[in-house]
């Protein structure tokens, strides 16, 4: 039972001394180098208080025994003085002094010690009882008029008196020497305990200053750590170590706290990179999407002009005119038939520059029956780019507006050239007319390259449908735009340069060489070029 | 490889204690520094304590000694402490610190006026010193006398050597391996004032050569009155002498050590032997180089062991044997030494 209690005190002593909090570090060495301090200076102090008491007690008595010697003198002058004179005075003062001198006897020793100044006492006190039965029998004997008795009473008494008198001078010496040697003793055991004491204070002193030591490094060292790392952290660098403290204190909490920070700032950091790579792949998704869906607009812009009835029909419209005999009616339709052929060709497909060039020509042709002599056509085409390769349906749309938009109000001299030229590494095709030109309005309209993005195709069909050429030009043309941008990745592919003081329209196709592998026109992953 | 791992272990623990080890030794310094103070303090309380015990005695006796400081009374006063540790008494030391024979019939008056339990004195002034023990055993005090009597006097004891004795002791060491010659022994010229009882030395010694026809006893007379006559008596008596003194036999130390000297001036210290009463370290290192032929001693020890065993029998049973002799012990070249050592404990 008690050795529990005994334990669980322990443990709980153990648990207090144990530093884990700063708190406790600094206070303990403190509390404990204060309290020894302080106890040792007490315990010196009562030591020293003992010690002054017993020798204040000395003197004291001897300050008593000098007030005894005084008395006893009183009572002999008052005896000798009755004896001599019978004075009631002398009498009266006689027997205060004797009371006096009985009280003061008490306060002595009157046990037997072993110790020569308590027996000096002894006597002192016994001499002076001897002393007063001496004396009262004198005084007893003047009373009674007995003169030998009175006289040998009185002899015997300032016998006495005498001895007395001799031992308190004794008495008085041997406290006195002995005060003398106890006091040397003493000065020089306290010199001892003095030394002693500073000894201890010096250890303590330099045993507490060793734990403040300690205590400060194990303080700022792993603070200094923290400041370093966290410094560190601050530059962006995250990958520090984790600091280990042993402590078990505040520090030690921190330091945990600052490891707990570094790792959870690394999973966040890393969060943030994986939503940032799944953003792009997300939005690089959505581009292909939106490719994906732009191509299909292609195929379905494409696929407004069905042209298989009607190549058919055109087709069995020339032979028709070749059994006829009509010539240039045969040729005529056989234009028409080549020109819708090669729209039933490029469906799926791109086109290289020639087979352009070629339908292009077809066009012409066809507008030239049309128009007759109102429009003057003259290309100028290197043999060199023919083979470039570029979507479908690209030049026909041109020329279409050319003839539609730049020329619509020319009666005569209306000129169309079309330009196949190397222009560095790249294809410049030009396709010119003479017409009014296009206004800046117009132009930025078409060059806008949402405007595929942004308009459905049910909107083209029906914008087409509706019939409205102008309308429809321009939607062809903003197609084309759409599609060379798209097929080429590349914003600067068409460029139309009119506007006033300029005399008609150059739309201006700048058409970049593929490789091979990035030819079919739907590969999403391709969209490093320009934006 | 072990003693690396062991340092490592170590250097942990340190590491991990050190605070709690800083600690416990601050807790283990003051403890032991608390102890240190404490005894320190014990001792200079003893130092200063007044008292050897707080047992209160029951007999308060007093100790008159010729001279308190002399070694000889001072081993009378371990022997009278030893026997009033047994009898449950307390002795107390006094007399004169220098010889003066007014005083010990002074501290027998004292004593007796103090009404103490009992009075051991020796007697330096016969007279003197039998009126204050009279006056003392008239107050119904013990008194015990030791070394010398007061015989005339009312005391109830005499605790000392034989006179008789001794005077015949001293005639065997002088006569009994060569009867020849004239012997001087040194005497007080006033008997009555001489501490010891020489008169009945004398006898003894006379009854004793009284056998040796051949030997010569002659007495010298000392004056006591002044401290230096002895010496004037002792060399006027070498001068005058004609080589006939083979022996010379001294009563006290003081008369011993000046007939040395006084021979060994005279170069007479092969022909004439020396005797003497009682000894001191001078006197045992004479014995010890030959100077000295003898000397005669009491046991101070057992003589104040005795005078205080007497007082407390008086005091339990009202009375005592009126003389307790004292052993006679004769110390020569012989058995000096063990004298000598144990003078010196």
């Amino acid at each position: 039972m008690k050795a529990v209690f005994f334990g669980s005190w322990i443990r709980k002593l153990k648990h207090f001394v144990t530093p884990n909090s700063l708190f406790k570090r600094l206070l303990i060495p403190y509390l404990l180098t204060g309290i020894l301090v302080g106890a040792s200076t007490v315990y010196n102090i009562l030591s020293i208080n003992i010690i002054v008491d017993r020798l204040n007690a000395t003197y004291e008595s001897n300050a008593a025994i000098f007030d005894l010697v005084l008395t006893l003198g009183e009572v002999q002058t008052n005896t000798e003085s009755y004896l001599s004179t019978k004075s009631s005075t002398a009498l009266e003062n006689f027997y205060r002094a004797s009371d006096s001198l009985k009280e003061k006897a008490v306060l002595l020793n009157d046990q037997v010690y072993d110790a020569q100044p308590l027996l000096l006492e002894r006597n002192i006190r016994r001499m002076i009882e001897s002393y007063n039965a001496e004396t009262q029998s004198a005084i007893q004997a003047k009373r009674g008029r007995d003169i030998a008795a009175y006289t040998d009473h009185y002899n015997k008494s300032t016998q006495i008196y005498e001895y007395i008198i001799m031992y308190a001078d004794q008495l008085n010496q041997n406290r006195f020497e002995s005060n003398y040697s106890q006091y040397r003793v003493m000065g020089h055991l306290l010199d001892q305990i003095q030394l002693l004491d500073i000894l201890i204070l010096a250890l303590i002193l330099g045993i507490n200053f060793g734990i403040v030591l300690l205590t400060a490094l194990r303080i700022t060292k792993p603070v200094a750590q923290l400041a370093q790392r966290a410094g560190l952290v601050a530059e962006g660098n995250l990958d520090v170590a984790p600091i280990d403290v042993d402590s078990h204190d505040e520090v030690h909490t921190l330091a945990k706290a600052f490891n707990a920070m570094i790792i959870s700032l690394r999973a966040y950091v890393s969060q943030i990179r994986d939503n940032l790579i799944r953003e792009t792949y997300q939005k690089e998704h959505e581009l292909v999407m939106e490719n994906l869906l732009q191509v299909a607009q292609l195929k379905n812009l494409q696929a407004q002009i069905n042209p298989h009835f009607l190549f058919n029909a055109l087709n069995t419209g020339a032979q028709m005119a070749m059994l006829e005999g009509a010539d240039r009616t045969s040729e005529f339709v056989e234009h028409v038939a080549d020109f819708y052929r090669y729209n039933i060709k490029l469906f799926d497909r791109d086109v290289t520059l020639r087979e352009e060039i070629q339908m292009a020509k077809d066009y012409i042709y066809i507008q030239k029956v049309r128009f007759g002599d109102r429009i003057t056509y003259n290309e100028s085409i290197d043999p060199d780019c023919l083979s470039i390769r570029m979507p479908g349906l690209v030049l026909q749309p041109l020329l279409e507006n050319a003839l539609n938009h730049g020329l619509k109000d020319m009666e005569q001299g209306g000129q169309v050239d079309l330009v196949a030229q190397w222009k560095g590494d790249r294809v410049e095709v030009l396709v010119h007319d003479n017409g009014q030109g296009m206004d800046p309005e117009k132009i930025r309209q078409t060059l806008d390259a949402k405007f595929m993005a942004t308009a459905s195709p049910g909107q083209l069909a029906s914008e087409t449908a509706e019939g409205q050429p102008g309308t429809g030009a321009g939607i062809a043309l903003s197609n084309v735009v759409a599609r060379l941008r798209l097929f080429f990745h590349c914003e600067d592919v068409i460029d139309i340069i009119s506007g006033p003081g300029i005399a008609g329209t150059t739309i201006r196709l700048s058409l970049p060489v593929l490789a091979e592998a990035s030819l079919p026109a739907p590969a999403p992953a391709e969209t490093t070029g320009e934006n | 490889m072990d003693r690396r791992n062991l340092a490592i272990r170590l250097r942990a623990f340190l590491a991990r204690h050190l605070y709690l080890l800083a600690v416990l030794s601050i807790l283990l310094l003051s403890l032991l520094a608390l102890l240190a103070m404490n005894a320190l303090r014990q001792r200079l309380l003893d130092q200063t304590q007044i008292l050897a015990t707080d047992r209160e005695a029951r007999y308060h006796f007093i100790l008159v000694a010729e001279q308190t400081d002399s070694p000889y009374w001072q081993e009378v006063y371990a022997g009278a402490r030893a026997a009033a540790a047994e009898v449950d008494a307390v002795v107390e030391l006094t007399g004169p610190k220098s010889f003066s024979s007014d005083q010990t019939a002074e501290q027998i008056l004292i004593a007796s006026a103090a009404r103490l339990d009992g009075i051991a004195t020796c007697v330096v002034d016969t007279d003197l010193t039998t009126q204050a023990i009279n006056q003392a055993v008239k107050a119904e005090i013990p008194v015990v006398t030791l070394e010398y009597d007061a015989a005339e006097s009312l005391r109830q004891c005499f605790v000392g050597v034989n006179s008789y004795d001794l005077g015949q002791t001293f005639g065997r060491l002088v006569a009994d391996e060569n009867p020849i010659g004239e012997i001087i022994i040194l005497v007080s010229e006033d008997p009555e004032r001489a501490s010891l009882s020489e008169n009945q030395i004398v006898a003894g010694l006379q009854d004793y050569l009284a056998r040796f026809p051949s030997l010569t006893l002659n007495s010298l007379e000392i004056n006591r009155d002044s401290a230096f006559s002895a010496e004037q008596a002792i060399r006027d008596l070498l001068v005058k002498d004609q080589q006939t003194v083979r022996a010379i036999i001294s009563l006290n130390v003081g008369d011993t050590l000046r007939v040395v000297e006084a021979l060994v001036d005279d170069g007479r210290t092969s022909t004439v032997s020396v005797l003497g009463y009682q000894e001191n370290p001078d006197v045992l290192e004479y014995i010890q180089s030959g100077l000295i032929q003898a000397v005669i001693a009491s046991d101070p020890y057992q003589i104040g062991y005795d005078s205080i065993q007497a007082l407390a029998e008086i005091k339990t049973n009202n009375r005592t044997s009126d003389y307790i002799p004292s052993d006679l012990v004769t110390i020569d070249a012989d058995n000096v030494a063990t004298y000598l050592r144990g003078d010196s404990q």
